[in-house]
């Protein structure tokens, strides 16, 4: 017996009608953007992989405003050991998009400017032997100095810096170790306080209730955080069910009327276009 | 690293190849057109910069859908973003409907949607996309051997649920051609 021959009949489109749906025009088009792209314009939403601690450091701490500082520190394996490929040289001038200034064990790279083009912090990591990707991205002014990507394709050993407090409640990135010894390509890309008008880069590692004005929301009632939302001009509210730790019977959400007042709300998240999610289910945890 | 010319041959080629069946994948998984295009745009991003990393032949759609299924996953908690990449697309699809499934198979829909994720994708990996074991072993990550057994208990519980709706279907004979031979 086969199930899958009945579950085929029920597919919801073939290959086939899929096809037909996208124009010739729409379809080269999509292509051609993509093989367009630069490497600086790559996606945000990978979660930052977690490996064995390492022993260069790179972390971000937020200065003024708008202003964000990215710190890289490197430091030697054990005491006298030499940094390895690491140059340090004295501070650049303040024009130059990065800053390297020893301190102690540590090569601290301060970003000066943190809306510069990323392919010139590049090529200063370059400069000093390092394959270092290092870009900003438009955030809410919480996730600014806290990473929001890596990816890495070298062999691991990267870790990230995890800070309680950082981040409002909870612990969140606000660095990454490397070893010394790295000679992978590494990229990263951290919170910058965004610009009148520009969208946050939300992604994976935010925060539950992060860019949206909730915050502990984990356990309230919905009726509880909801009033909260009201008080603070929170009007699009999507939501989402989970029950012991199942989203059925609604896998793509469960619509505003069938959400009871008394239920506990798990989660909630900044979502696109400046909507909220919120996690909800009967049970005081999904 | 091939040269850029050769890069691009490979991607286009590949591209040709697998458009229709991954934007197939993502619309049987998401109704919402936004989002399809999203996660197609993202899904042919990935591959254009992972190229050297795209198992070749058979492997290579498996690969795509998995690529997909993760994009796709992380849509469904509220982690989307819009890449521009995809506004053209996302107009074209806007304007399409996925048609309803027929009354007498609405027991199979029901039965399938009540399934844990885990045991959907697994059936609709084999009924829909037509994969054999080792092809979804690439898209989920993980053994040959743990698709089997996960297949094998997820046919059980879909059974069992058809069965409880008191749907009668007639399942059809075992000489029909099933991916690859993966029968129980």
């Amino acid at each position: 017996m086969n199930p899958e021959l009945l579950i085929r009949k029920v597919a919801p489109v073939s290959d086939e009608e899929a096809a037909t749906m996208v124009s010739p025009l729409t379809r080269a088009d999509l292509a051609e953007r993509i093989m367009a792209t630069t490497a600086e314009e790559a996606p945000h939403a990978v979660r930052p992989r977690r490996a064995r601690a390492g022993r260069l450091l790179l972390s971000v701490a937020v200065v003024g405003a708008t202003a964000t500082a990215a710190v890289v520190a490197l430091s030697s394996a054990d005491p006298g050991q030499k940094i390895g490929p690491v140059q340090v040289g004295p501070p650049s001038a303040q024009a130059a998009p990065l800053s390297f200034k020893r301190e102690g064990e540590y090569l601290i790279v301060t970003v000066q400017n943190p809306v510069a083009d990323p392919a010139r912090y590049q090529q200063e990591f370059a400069e000093r032997g390092l394959n270092v990707r290092l870009s900003m991205a438009p955030s809410s002014p919480q996730k600014a100095g806290s990473l929001i990507f890596m990816e890495e394709d070298g062999t691991g050993g990267v870790d990230v810096i995890t800070a309680e407090g950082a981040c409002g409640p909870y612990a969140c990135a606000v660095g990454v170790k490397i070893p010394v010894s790295y000679r992978g390509h590494l990229s990263v890309v951290f919170g910058r306080v965004a610009l009148p008008g520009e969208q946050y880069d939300t992604g994976p590692g935010d925060v539950p209730g992060e860019g949206v004005g909730l915050s502990d929301v984990e356990g309230r009632t919905v009726a509880d955080v909801l009033a909260e939302a009201a008080r603070r001009n929170i009007t699009r509210i999507e939501y989402r069910y989970e029950e012991d730790g199942s989203d059925q019977p609604y896998p793509n959400g469960i619509p505003a009327d069938k959400v009871e007042q008394d239920w506990y709300v798990h989660n909630a998240l900044a979502g696109s276009d400046g909507q909220v999610i919120m996690f909800v289910g009967p049970d005081p945890q999904g | 690293m091939p040269p850029p010319d050769e890069k691009r041959r490979r991607f286009e080629a590949i591209y040709a190849a697998n458009h229709d069946p991954v934007l197939g994948y993502v619309l049987r998984r998401t109704a919402n057109p936004h989002d399809a295009a999203d996660v197609l745009a993202e899904t042919f991003l990935t591959a254009w910069r992972r190229l050297d990393d795209l198992p070749p032949d058979e492997q290579t759609r498996p690969w795509l859908y998995g690529v997909a299924r993760r994009v796709l996953a992380n849509h469904r908690r509220g982690e989307r973003r819009r890449l521009a990449l995809g506004d053209r697309l996302r107009a074209d699809l806007a304007d399409e409907h996925v048609g309803e499934v027929p009354a007498d198979l609405r027991p199979v829909a029901e039965a399938l949607a009540t399934l844990p994720e885990r045991d959907r994708e697994l059936l609709t990996l084999v009924g829909w996309e037509n994969l054999d074991a080792g092809q979804i072993a690439t898209v989920l990550g993980c053994s040959r051997n743990a698709v089997r057994i996960r297949l094998h208990r997820a046919r059980r519980r879909f059974t069992r649920e058809l069965e409880s709706r008191g749907a009668l279907f007639e399942m059809p004979m075992p000489e029909v051609r099933v991916a690859n031979g993966d029968h129980t």
